[in-house]
């Protein structure tokens, strides 16, 4: 895990490091255990082709988990995660490579806390982003 | 104004308007220790603290603490459980979780937004928390994507641990109907 980020130290319009992922069928089935959430269209292609999709599609909790990971290997061990929101706009598909990244967009202090927001986002291989969102996180200070 | 939309018959009527801000009945979910590395594992992540008590308790948390969308199982009955999403399910009753329509025209289901809003970030392993779910708003248009017509709703499901609130789970729910040759 990298050093910990301090609030001092983030400026507006920095990218915070980005977070890559390729979901395979073994993932997508970890994670209709891990979250509880056994909908067919992620895991059966037949069942998946006769509600008009392509294949099989990633979970959009899970690609909300993802965004989730982006920001906790940013602000951990001292930070905290205050929201994660984010609008599927793509499907995804299994096997291909998914990109998260942020950008910080303001930062504040609100009584003792020290507050940053972000625009987050997951793009596909083709640089398309598929899944918008926000986050609000706190980060420690040096002080 | 032309426009290229076409049009479709209304599926939502005055009854199931009035169901905006209707709130379902209380669900237990159960933060577990192996709920929680099951999360982690599927996700991914790789930081110890999703795994080892030793490691989240060193870091300051009362146990492993739940990863960024996680907020416990609820807790699941055979008798009254949904069979694909775990949670309770009445048919009967007008509002039951975020991933549940509150009208069943359209047979098929996407996920449209989640937006997660911790109050209290720190979550860990032995909490129970309570949660009701509210049906904010219900609307449909039509998609040309999905080349018909859609209903989406929203719900906010709030997260309670001994009766504070912890977390709001911000959900939007998209039904439509598949068509041939799409």
């Amino acid at each position: 895990m990298a050093d910990q980020v301090y609030f001092e130290d983030v400026e507006v319009g920095a990218e915070i490091p980005s977070l890559v992922k390729e979901p395979d069928s073994l993932q997508l089935v970890q994670w209709a255990a891990g979250s509880g959430d056994f909908y067919q269209i992620h895991y059966d292609p037949a069942f998946a082709k006769r509600n008009g999709l392509e294949g099989p599609i990633v979970h959009g909790a899970l690609k909300h988990a993802f965004l989730g990971e982006l920001l906790h290997q940013w602000v951990a061990p001292g930070g905290r995660i205050k929201r994660v929101a984010c609008s599927y706009r793509g499907m995804d598909l299994p096997n291909r490579r998914l990109t998260h990244k942020g950008k910080i967009t303001k930062k504040y202090q609100e009584g003792a806390r020290n507050i940053v927001e972000l625009e987050i986002w997951a793009e596909d291989a083709n640089g398309k982003t598929t899944t918008p969102g926000s986050a609000v996180v706190t980060l420690p200070s040096r002080a | 104004m032309a426009t290229d939309t076409p049009a479709f018959e209304p599926s939502l009527t005055d009854e199931i308007l009035t169901l905006v801000g209707v709130e379902s009945a209380p669900c237990t979910h159960e933060v577990t220790r192996p709920g929680i590395r099951a999360f982690a594992r599927a996700a991914g992540y790789r930081d110890r603290v999703y795994y080892h008590a030793d490691e989240a308790k060193r870091r300051g948390y009362r146990d492993l603490p739940a990863p960024p969308g996680h907020l416990g199982f609820p807790a699941y009955d055979p008798e009254q459980s949904d069979y694909l999403l775990s949670w309770p399910l009445d048919p009967n009753a007008p509002v039951n979780h975020p991933f549940s329509p509150v009208q069943s025209i359209h047979t098929e289901l996407l996920a449209g937004s989640l937006d997660l809003e911790y109050i209290d970030p720190d979550i860990c392993a032995g909490d129970v928390l309570i949660s009701r779910t509210k049906l904010e708003d219900i609307r449909e248009r039509y998609s040309k994507a999905l080349n018909g017509p859609m209903v989406i709703q929203t719900t906010a499901t709030t997260f309670k641990r001994d009766d504070a609130p912890v977390a709001v789970y911000r959900f939007t729910l998209i039904g439509y109907t598949p068509v041939e040759g799409t």
